[in-house]
């Protein structure tokens, strides 16, 4: 039987019946690595390899960082500032969370852990306001997804660590991408607001506001420290990681004082476990995406894509489509591993930026955090809103819409990605 | 024994270059030569061993990985003897090279990878180590004093830059090439004809050094199960394939570094400032260097080493 | 020992380890950070040494994640089925554990001993490879242990019984 076929086939039929990923990935790796003889003894140095890459640091001290200044009580914060100066107009707290979402994204590297964190927050704030929980659900799975796309992202690290492109360009390339994807969210979270009558809240005064400014000013500054320090040239992005985390640190047990050594404890067992997760499955779809690329799998559908057509246009929106039904199934660290050695000849034939690109591939995966029926950052809201997955589809639609315009935006406009990696020479 | 469908060959770089491109010869030539009795595909830019350049050998020895055009710094974590070619300023060039891997050092250490799982078949060249930076023109041993420098991440190397008052970091490529844009490292080493020209390291570092420190050659092997699995006419062929295709490779990595240098024409015209060391020069650099020497001389082993010394007239 | 601290222990040593491992990596690359911002000077060392306790921190996370259940999968089918079937894909499930974690171990001994052989060095601090390796057949081993605890555990469950 053909190479291809059992590699895909076997791997769908696993992930379908609820095998976890990561033994999912790594079983259809090694079974094709013995049956087609390949070297089984590949597996232990490459799975070590695939794990002991400097880079790849950045991912638990980022998600460290992220899971430090949601408990030291950041979040609440940022939302009393944003409800003050934006919540009067109609879906004030929906347009509240999506800002809160995008600005948190600018600390947290990862979706479901920026829907988590603002969810918690808001998820209840808005049913007391009585919008329908189905609608939050979406909305605030729909803007935690900006997170991957805004820096940092652990998204970007990897399709840095994959494609060896540079991780402080793509973070640059992400902001602009990622904010524009972020407001693209408000058109339908104002109209929908609008048309069922979802009101704002009390206008704040200059006085509230200031008070509330004062309160959240050292949670504002988070995103300034991490992305100040790259782009400064003072860090790399590992060490900008590293540097949020004692940053966190100090507002929780210097400045606001709301931890204490147990919920360290804690923080640091949940964010060695979350990155944990994700970095088993760097490391098992690393042997998949080898046993691709030994075997000529992964070549010979970039061939077969490209006898499709000759025309750039179509192949990009081709790509794009894979991805975005890619994204619907699958989740965003298996894509890179299992879809990358297949689109980087496309992207090197077409000659297309790999910068770019990789905003692009990673605003569809961004969508795919919140489309039905896998979707992780949904996953997160509807546990939280205490509804079932299945029930927000509908809500959803209107934002994956939303975003699915912004993507176009990006595509059409390379220089949004681009602008700030050459401005800031890191490209 | 039977022969399998397809070997793999094994190349940290990618397929453009002297490196890349004589590994393609070398298949291209077996396939022929054989008539597709062994056919050989190469992997480049280090695919095989999931970017983990250390590794190789250790795949070889396993026989992962049938073939490879390796550099000896990424097999001298299992063959420390092959740091002979890193020790500080010891090779003065190419006649003195040629002279001691032809020899018996040469004999000698494909002797020791022999015996560790790996037939060496030929030897090639990555080129020697020259030093690029962005703050000064380096010619005296002080001049690298607290300098950041990129260094290859092997010990030997980076003792010599730490006992030269440089301040050597170990980073990927990759993040290298961003951190020389914003100028938080200052400086790399690497051979002119393998990276600085096609990198065009000039748009980053304006000063160079011709300082011949170190010496990357490379070795043409296959792994002892593999190369056991063949006949006795094929391993001739091999054989000869490897010489033919590494005297080729030999002659690109060298291409315009002989004689007066004319490759050092091609930095000038971009606007690089060019150090040649004389022989005063690099006794300065031998002499600042000369504990790493001393203290390398133990654990690459007293007899190859004395070898060396005894071709090289020291 | 007292027995709820060996208890304590077995249920959630690796969780333990792994919260110092992390401490232990954000002290080194942040001391490692403020020393070279205020000297300009950086270790070589540092980043073999975080890069290998990252590797020890995925499998034994990984394991204490096995424990929880708190890996990432498609539940949208398995939650439909009818609890004998669930029981089958949970067979499989572990079975397909214990063949991914059950080859790596084997091999990472296997590369172990080739280590041993030839003696290879670290490439930083030039200590004997192997103590890094030694993360995956040791890990490996600890995440099959727990997948079997998990297994049990569902099996004798709630899920069985067709409530979620
Ligand atoms: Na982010
Ligand atoms: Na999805």
């Amino acid at each position: 039987m053909d190479a291809a076929f059992w590699l895909f086939f076997l791997f769908l039929v696993l992930l379908f019946f609820g095998i976890p990923i990561a033994v999912a990935i790594g079983g259809v790796a090694i079974f094709m690595i013995w049956q087609f003889d390949l070297g089984i003894q590949v597996i232990s140095s490459n799975f070590y390899a695939g794990i002991a890459k400097y880079p790849l640091l950045a991912i638990p001290f980022f998600i460290l960082a992220g899971m430090i200044l949601e408990r030291c009580g950041v979040s609440q914060r940022l939302v009393n500032l944003a409800s003050l100066l934006v919540g009067s107009i109609p879906g004030g707290l929906a347009i509240v969370a999506i800002l809160v979402c995008v600005f948190f994204g600018g600390v947290s590297g990862s979706g479901p852990a920026d829907a988590a964190a603002m969810g918690a927050v808001l998820i209840p704030a808005m049913a007391r306001k009585n919008y329908d929980r189905e609608f939050s659900a979406a909305l605030i799975a729909a803007g935690g997804s900006t997170a991957i796309v805004v820096p940092p992202s652990i998204a970007f690290i990897l399709y840095g660590v994959i494609t060896t492109t540079s991780v402080p360009a793509l973070f640059a390339a992400g902001v602009f991408p990622g904010i524009l994807a972020g407001l693209s969210l408000i058109l339908p979270a104002y109209w929908i607001s609008k048309r069922r009558g979802y009101m704002g809240e009390e206008r704040g005064d200059l006085r509230k506001i200031w008070a509330a400014f004062k309160d959240a000013f050292w949670g504002l500054m988070a995103p300034l420290v991490i992305l100040g320090g790259i782009y400064g040239g003072i860090f790399t992005a590992t060490e900008a990681a590293i540097v949020a985390v004692f940053y966190g640190l100090l507002l929780g047990f210097g400045i606001y004082r709301t931890l204490d050594l147990r919920t360290f404890y804690r923080i640091l067992v949940d964010a060695a476990l979350s990155s944990a997760v994700v970095l088993l499955i760097v490391a098992l779809a690393g042997l998949y995406s080898w046993a691709g690329a030994t075997l000529g799998v992964m070549e010979r559908i970039a061939g077969a894509l490209l006898t499709l057509s000759d025309n750039p246009w179509v192949v990009l929106a081709l790509v794009n489509v894979l991805i975005l039904l890619a994204g619907m199934l699958l989740d965003a660290i298996s894509i890179y591993y299992v879809f990358l050695p297949i689109l980087l000849p496309i992207v090197a034939h077409f000659g297309w930026d790999p910068l770019w690109f990789g905003v692009v591939m990673t605003l569809n995966l961004a969508i795919g955090q919140f489309t039905p029926p896998v979707a992780v950052n949904l996953y997160v809201t509807t546990n939280l809103a205490g509804i079932p997955l299945e029930k927000t589809s509908a809500a959803t639609l209107p934002f994956i819409a939303a975003m699915a315009m912004a993507l176009i935006l990006v595509i059409l406009f390379p220089s949004l990605s681009l602008y700030l990696p050459k401005l800031w020479g890191l490209y | 024994a039977d022969y399998k469908a397809e070997y793999k060959m094994s190349i940290v770089v990618g397929p453009k270059g002297p490196w890349g491109e004589g590994a393609q010869m070398f298949a291209d030539l077996v396939r022929e030569r054989t008539n597709g009795r062994i056919n050989i595909k190469c992997y480049f830019a280090g695919q095989l061993f999931a970017g983990k350049q250390t590794n190789e050998f250790l795949l070889m020895r396993q026989g992962v990985i049938d073939f490879a055009l390796a550099s000896t710094i990424n097999w001298s974590p299992q063959v420390p003897s092959l740091n002979l070619f890193a020790l500080p300023f010891f090779f003065e060039d190419y006649e003195q090279l040629d002279a001691v891997k032809n020899g018996a050092p040469g004999q000698e250490l494909f002797r020791q990878i022999e015996e560790k799982g790996v037939v060496g078949l030929a030897w090639g060249e990555n080129g020697f180590r020259e030093l690029t930076n962005r703050k000064q023109a380096v010619d005296s041993p002080d001049d690298l004093e607290g300098l950041k420098v990129r260094v290859v991440g092997s010990p030997i190397f980076i003792d010599t830059f730490r006992a030269l008052g440089a301040n050597p970091i170990n980073m990927n490529w990759g993040e290298a090439q961003t951190a020389f844009q914003q100028g938080t490292v200052d400086g790399q080493e690497n051979p002119v004809n393998a990276v600085i020209i096609p990198y065009q390291l000039w748009q980053v570092h304006k000063y160079i050094s011709i300082w011949h420190y170190a010496i990357d050659p490379l070795i043409l092997g296959v792994s002892k199960k593999t190369w056991d699995s063949f006949s006795p006419e094929d391993q001739a062929i091999l054989k000869q394939a490897a010489a033919d295709a590494c005297a080729w490779e030999v002659a690109q990595a060298r291409k315009g570094l002989e004689g007066d240098m004319p490759a050092l024409q091609t930095l000038r015209d971009n606007g690089m400032e060019v150090t040649v060391f004389t022989p005063e020069i690099r006794a300065a650099f031998r002499e600042k260097t000369r504990s790493v020497y001393d203290e390398w001389r133990k654990k690459i082993g007293e007899d190859l080493v004395a070898q060396a010394e005894k071709i090289l007239g020291r | 020992m007292n027995r709820r601290v060996f208890s304590w222990l077995w249920n959630h040593f690796e969780e333990a380890a792994c919260a110092l491992l992390l401490l232990v990596m954000a002290l080194i690359a942040f001391a490692n950070v403020t020393i070279r911002y205020l000297t300009n000077y950086s270790f070589a060392f540092t980043e073999e040494v975080e890069v290998s306790a990252l590797v020890y921190l995925t499998l034994f996370g990984g394991a204490a994640a096995f424990r929880r259940g708190l890996h990432l999968g498609l539940h949208f089918v398995y939650v439909r089925l009818p609890p004998p079937a669930r029981r089958v894909v949970l067979v499989l499930s572990l079975a397909l554990v214990l063949f991914v974690f059950g080859t790596l171990a084997y091999y990472g001994i296997f590369q172990i001993r080739d280590e041993m052989d030839l003696e290879t060095l670290s490439e930083a601090l030039e200590v004997p490879q192997w103590i890094y390796t030694l993360a995956v057949p040791l890990g490996s081993v600890l995440i099959a242990v727990r997948a079997v605890e998990r297994t049990v555990q569902l099996w004798a469950q709630q899920e069985m019984k067709g409530k979620r």
